[in-house]
């Protein structure tokens, strides 16, 4: 029997995801209802609320410490973690 | 065997290797259980998925991953890690293997699948992600669920104990097994350094509090994890070549009420039935004062 | 003279095949039994896994295939039901792994000897399905195996059978071709599409939502596009052996000017073949059509084949309760006529030259008959 509407893709029709870390792409700071804000003044690099971030979504360099809020599902971890780090109802 | 030397939570390496934009719940320990772990094991790890919750962290057509993932099914992951094991081995391929399987999975259905490769002491770490429930599908009991919880299927509570899985690993006579909690971050990921550099397979149990299955603000999956170590209800420890040893005794163990009143799936437990636990749990730890914290098994 | 099991597991060592995960069920387990020795001595390099199930073994086959090397196994009967969940995963994520099935019927009650129910269970599992008649075939289709299923027009799983005893015990001559000649016909597995390592990192076995539906018709098209790969490496075989195996697909045996013809599969087509050389002497106009692949199922051959025949016969060793000889089912569906469908040979039930006479006697009819 004639197959009349589908046709081949070879490779790319094999259901494997190639580009790694892709998911950035997606942005689950839509999620959030509290917006975590850290007071980067006061902040000691202690490292917590970076360590326990399920989602990767604190980055620490020499110079700063930022959220990044396109990924923070706002899930209030950081904030329970640190005293330096408030969290406000996003708008 | 080379001391893992991570002192402090800034020792731990920046790079990710599960980044964000995955789907996994607001304040899940288990993906935080995965990134810690591949943190330091690196970018030369191939991970291998019983299906569980963390099998949707790639959905097509976007993976938060940057190391090689595989996914077969629930029970498998033991024979997949066996095989891959002497795939990478054939094509000269130099990496960690990481089994990442939930509790449900390594437990109970995937047991057989992972004796097997326990039996073969293959050269493999797995970490089972224990939420002591089935978690993707609702929080249904599972063997590894603890005595009392409630759970979607056991609506009035569990009867039975949880299945001591660290003590079957130990029956195979594996190099290195031992308990976490994402809750104790340098312990964790000094702990997989072990599993890593020990040469045979490895087996971390990682409890992860779950805040919806267990009923608890996603903002306290930390701290509920301390508690869990505090009040003596998880245990800390590492069996190494058959010698237990308790990496984390409290000096004064909290009131199991403290863990059990945070969480929704104790909260039909009465004072009375509270009182029972921390009966049962000042017996095991008295026990194990008694025998002291470090001693061969003898297995 | 080696048997139908000594036939599977030279295929497997004349493709060098690496990774051979196994579990004991009988009657396959001399094919691993073989491997093991070879193995042992030096002979064939490869890894022998002894797993802890069968379910295990295909697990083991879908992870060291998703690795990209080349693997190897064997079953049987209610081994290959407990990979059932396995085969859906193996044909999913499109990976290239032969297996070969000693076929046994299904418990219960138990039995030892063969029919094609265990096969015919996985029908829908998007593996490709080859039945061998003799133990010759059987070698030369585990190494056309590889190179029809690693194509990159197919890269779908090829499930060999062979029947239980009828093949797998019995010594026939085979020929064993050269490692030299196979290496040629054969080139090493290196796979693009899947791939674990961390130089190129990829993620295999997740979710989709929508795009569910576009991978299942890829896999349609993949076993659509594997009928001409079958016929092609046939060819390319024949050229090099002599052996083309009826060109793939289906056998047909005198039926030019058949007027009746019978339709089977499998190892029993030997004595249907000295049936209708018995009858042809006596000038009865009969033939038989053997079925190669019952997936891809060949329509348009079975039709081809068949469009000049007056009255056809299929013999099913299989029986799907509630709806009847599953191949006699589809071979209805694609000829749009009735067909007379006879159950025979169940849990190795002897057909035998007899029983072919009087089936042949009996066509003619839109009916089920069981041949006891």
């Amino acid at each position: 029997m004639k197959i009349i509407n589908i046709s081949y893709d070879g490779e790319s029709g094999v259901p494997v995801i190639r580009e790694p870390a892709s998911a950035l792409k997606n942005n689950t700071g839509t999620w959030r209802v509290f917006r975590p804000t850290i007071d980067s003044d006061r902040c000691v690099r202690c490292g917590k609320c970076w360590v326990f971030c399920p989602e990767g979504a604190i980055h620490v360099d020499d110079e700063d410490i930022w959220i990044d809020y396109d990924h923070c599902k706002g899930c209030g971890i950081c904030v329970n973690e640190c005293r330096f780090i408030t969290a406000q109802r996003e708008v | 065997m080379k001391t893992p030397d991570l002192k402090k939570l800034t020792d731990i390496p920046m790079e990710d290797y599960l980044v964000g934009g995955h789907v996994a719940c607001q304040g899940c320990s288990a993906s935080l259980g995965l990134r810690l772990a591949l943190k330091v094991l690196g970018k030369d790890t191939v991970v291998i998925n019983g299906s569980g919750c963390m099998t949707l962290l790639p959905v097509y057509p976007t993976t938060p991953l940057r190391v090689p993932w595989l996914h077969l099914a629930i029970e498998n992951s033991g024979a997949a890690g066996t095989a891959l094991y002497y795939a990478l081995r054939r094509k000269n391929i130099n990496a960690n293997i990481l089994c990442y399987a939930g509790d449900g999975a390594t437990y109970d259905i995937g047991l057989q699948s992972l004796s097997g490769a326990a039996e073969k002491n293959i050269d493999m770490i797995y970490i089972c992600y224990n939420n002591q429930s089935f978690g993707n599908t609702g929080h249904q009991r599972a063997s590894s669920t603890p005595r009392a919880s409630y759970t979607s299927t056991t609506p009035v509570g569990k009867v039975e104990a949880a299945k001591d899985m660290p003590a079957i690993m130990a029956a195979h006579k594996i190099p290195y097994i031992a308990t976490a909690c994402p809750s104790y971050p340098i312990d964790f990921v000094n702990k997989v350094t072990k599993a890593a550099e020990v040469k045979g397979m490895a087996y971390i149990d990682l409890l992860v509090p779950c805040p919806v299955g267990w009923g608890f603000d996603p903002a306290e999956g930390i701290n509920i994890g301390r508690l869990a170590v505090r009040t003596g209800m998880w245990k800390l420890y590492e069996i190494t070549d058959g010698r237990f040893s308790m990496s984390y005794i409290p000096k004064k163990r909290r009131k199991v009420s403290e863990y059990l009143r945070a969480q929704g799936r104790f909260s039909h437990l009465s004072d009375a039935d509270i009182g029972a636990i921390q009966v049962e749990v000042d017996r095991e730890w008295d026990a194990l004062e008694a025998r002291g914290y470090e001693y061969e098994l003898g297995i | 003279m080696i048997t139908g099991n000594g036939a599977a597991a030279w295929g497997a060592r004349l493709a060098r095949a690496e990774i051979i995960p196994n579990f004991p069920i009988t009657p396959q387990t001399a094919i691993i039994e073989e491997i093991a020795s070879w193995i042992a001595s030096g002979e064939m390099d490869a890894d022998f896994l002894p797993m802890e199930s069968e379910h295990s073994v295909i697990s083991a086959l879908a992870a060291a295939s998703s690795a990209g090397t080349r693997v190897f196994s064997a079953t049987s009967s209610q081994g290959l039901l407990l990979m059932t969940e396995m085969m859906f995963v193996t044909s999913g994520l499109r990976l290239p792994v032969i297996l070969v099935n000693v076929s046994r019927g299904l418990s219960a009650p138990i039995t030892l000897w063969s029919d094609h129910n265990d096969v015919l269970v996985q029908r829908d599992s998007g593996w490709l399905q080859m039945f061998c008649s003799n133990n010759q075939e059987v070698l030369d289709s585990v190494v056309m195996g590889y190179k029809i299923a690693e194509n990159s027009e197919v890269l779908l799983p090829m499930m060999i059978n062979l029947d239980g005893f009828t093949l797998s015990a019995t010594r026939e001559p085979v020929e064993i071709p050269s490692h030299d000649e196979i290496d040629d016909f054969l080139p090493a597995y290196n796979p693009k599409h899947t791939i674990l390592d961390p130089k190129e990192p990829m993620s295999m076995g997740g979710a989709v939502f929508d795009e569910y539906m576009y991978f299942r018709s890829q896999q349609r098209m993949a076993m659509q596009n594997s009928k001409s790969v079958i016929t092609d490496v046939c060819a390319e075989w024949e050229k090099m052996t002599g052996r083309g195996w009826g060109r793939g697909l289906v056998e047909p045996y005198c039926l030019d000017d058949a007027d009746r013809a019978l339709l089977i599969c499998g190892s029993e087509s030997a004595i249907l073949k000295y049936t209708v050389d018995k009858l042809r002497k006596d000038g009865e106009k009969v033939g038989m059509l053997r079925l190669r692949t019952m997936r891809p199922f060949p329509c348009e051959e079975i039709v081809d084949a068949l469009s000049d025949v007056e009255e056809i016969g299929v013999i099913d060793q299989d029986i799907s309760p509630g709806s009847g000889g599953i191949i006699a089912t589809e071979v209805k569906a694609c000829l749009g006529r009735g067909v007379t469908s006879f159950i025979a040979g169940l849990g190795g039930r002897r057909i035998g030259v007899e029983k072919y006479e009087k089936i042949f006697g009996r066509l003619g009819r839109d009916v089920e008959e069981w041949i006891f």
